[in-house]
């Protein structure tokens, strides 16, 4: 993964406030975050799994953590930034239908 | 530095940013402002309703599915449109929908601001009063937040005119992490898992 690179991260949507967008609820190491994403930012693999369009940052200094980007801001820390596992940021969906 | 009507088109041209649907390209002519572009009204507005008394506290998860749920969507067309009455606080978005990417570094990124129209503030409609910054790495339609802070209703039409977009450049490159993770506890902040608000 390099800097600016969109990768998918996993979470979890409901119905947004305008018909064009989701509600998604990110959860990292049991702490939950929410915002609203344009559904074109949103896809689903299976039945129940889905992943969300984020940019990838890089380091942020913490071990095996990665920073990225979030479609908008998180109304819990106010803040587009998140740090998220390493382990978690995909960058091809189609390795994980497959 | 603001980009002037010449700039943003010629800036669009290249690809550096995207404004999907657009009405002209011409700088001379409408929507096209000295140093601004006009969005009109998307289709769909959002109330926010909540029928039973609840303190919002930020703090807790599922603030945006507490929303959804709390919220009325209205489509809007030109022979039905919505009447916003005085004091009423509704959302929209922009039937135009921008792309301001974060590109790798060296190359020029660009972010944007939305400020009202002042034909508009003229009858006391505010457009934004809060968040008018679209950040580079931003993609999608940009989201109103509208109040009529004037005396009597206003129509609010799809298609309209609705604000303005002023483009500007970003100096030196996003990417690279913010400092706020140094030192933290956890991934997300002290963020407690529990419902979203109490009555």
């Amino acid at each position: 993964m390099h800097p600016a690179q969109k990768v998918w991260l996993p979470c979890k949507v409901s119905e947004g406030m305008f018909s064009n967008e989701h509600a998604v609820e990110i959860s990292i190491s049991g702490q939950n975050v929410s915002l609203f994403a344009d559904s074109s930012l949103i896809r689903r693999i299976g039945n129940e799994e889905y992943y969300l369009l984020v940019t990838y940052l890089g380091d942020n200094g913490k071990p095996n953590h990665k920073a990225v980007l979030l479609p908008s801001e998180c109304f819990e820390t106010g803040s587009p930034w998140l740090s998220v596992p390493e382990e978690l940021l995909k960058e091809d969906l189609q390795l994980i239908a497959a | 530095m603001v980009l002037s009507n010449v700039e943003i088109v010629k800036a669009l041209e290249s690809g550096v940013f995207k404004i999907n649907g657009l009405l002209a390209r011409d700088p001379s002519e409408r929507p096209f402002n000295a140093s601004a572009v006009d969005l009109r009204l998307g289709n769909e507005i959002v109330i926010p309703k909540c029928d039973h008394p609840i303190q919002l506290d930020l703090r807790r998860g599922g603030i945006a599915r507490f929303w959804a749920q709390n919220s009325e969507k209205l489509k809007i067309r030109e022979d039905n449109p919505f009447s916003l009455t005085p004091n009423r606080f509704v959302l929209a978005n922009t039937l135009e929908t921008v792309e301001f990417p974060i590109h790798p570094e060296g190359r020029q990124c660009y972010s944007a601001r939305i400020e009202g129209k002042s034909s508009l503030a003229r009858c006391g409609i505010l457009v934004h009063f809060t968040a008018p910054t679209i950040h580079a790495g931003y993609g999608g339609p940009i989201t109103l937040e509208m109040i009529n802070l004037g005396t009597v209703d206003f129509l609010l039409i799809p298609g309209m005119a609705i604000c303005q977009l002023i483009i500007e450049e970003v100096k030196g490159s996003p990417t690279e992490a913010p400092n706020q993770f140094k030192g933290q506890i956890n991934a997300v902040g002290e963020v407690p898992p529990e419902e979203p608000a109490k009555a």
